[in-house]
């Protein structure tokens, strides 16, 4: 019984609990809240709070990726976008033609936790070393240049299509023909 | 008490069903692709987790190719948006139905 282990089969930490609940918390918030920017706010509070959950479970490097990328790069740019669209808050419009959607939304929803709820018992405990799937940059390096090698190439092929899909999205004039 | 790997597959439950009703239920296209994110976000939890259960670099290999494709995705979508909202006016989903038969 090493320390590994005590992180993944052992009663969670104060920390654990507190990131864990604040986790919940926001992505509650980015459901109930109609204010585009409040949403978008509190998915950058899941982003982090998930990060802290990374990180207590000592997988340090996906957790400085966490913030880097999600809470660093997407977060922002949906709080950028917002307030560049100067978006309003959305109030429950014709609300009764709505209710079957909102019922039948919450009903596949229920559903669905309630059946990963009953999965959760099947999964093993880990009983030896779990030190093993946690990895350190070099390692991520030597994993990807081995034995991902073909999906690393393939996602380097989707960044590329995605930057110049944005730039010929941003230059605004799809379909026309130049004018000066 | 519960382990820790409980915990962490129920936040992990709880964050994909939160994002899914955010995404079935809000009329904003923005707040729509805010439920994604929250469902990849859940996703990318019982990743880590379960990699560090079965003891193999699989799962936490798998993070990173997921938050590649979200960061990709969130430009992408939302450039879109800036061009939907130019033509429209509006990013509410229910009004864009050109393709509606």
């Amino acid at each position: 019984m090493n320390q590994a282990t005590d992180l993944i089969a052992g009663a969670p930490t104060v920390f654990m609990w507190v990131a864990s609940f604040f986790a919940i918390f926001f992505a509650l918030i980015v459901f109930v809240s109609s204010n585009p920017i409040s949403c978008a706010v509190a998915l950058m509070g899941t982003l982090f709070s998930t990060a802290a959950l990374y990180f207590s479970l000592g997988n340090f490097f996906v957790g400085a990726i966490q913030i880097l990328v999600y809470a660093g790069a997407i977060a922002v740019l949906f709080v950028f976008i917002v307030m560049l669209l100067d978006l309003k808050p959305q109030k429950l419009k014709n609300l009764p033609g709505r209710l079957p959607h909102f019922l039948f939304s919450g009903l596949v929803a229920g559903l669905l936790a309630l059946f990963l709820f009953r999965t959760i018992d099947l999964v093993p405990k880990a009983t030896e070393d779990s030190s093993a799937s946690i990895l350190s940059a070099t390692q991520y390096a030597q994993y990807f240049l081995s034995q991902y090698q073909v999906p690393f190439q393939a996602a380097g092929l989707l960044v590329f299509g995605a930057i110049l899909g944005a730039i010929v999205l941003a230059r605004g004039h799809l379909g026309k023909k130049e004018h000066s | 008490m519960i382990a820790t790997g409980q915990l962490i597959f129920s936040v992990a439950i709880f964050l994909f069903c939160f994002g899914a009703l955010t995404f079935f239920t809000k009329r904003s296209a923005v707040v729509a692709l805010m439920g994604i994110e929250l469902m990849l976000n859940g996703v990318n939890l019982v990743l880590v987790q379960a990699g560090q259960i079965y003891k193999n670099a699989e799962g936490t290999s798998l993070v990173l190719f997921v938050t590649l494709v979200a960061a990709a995705e969130a430009a992408l979508a939302l450039s879109i948006f800036v061009i939907l909202y130019r033509k429209y006016g509006t990013l509410t989903l229910e009004n864009f139905r050109s393709l509606k038969g």
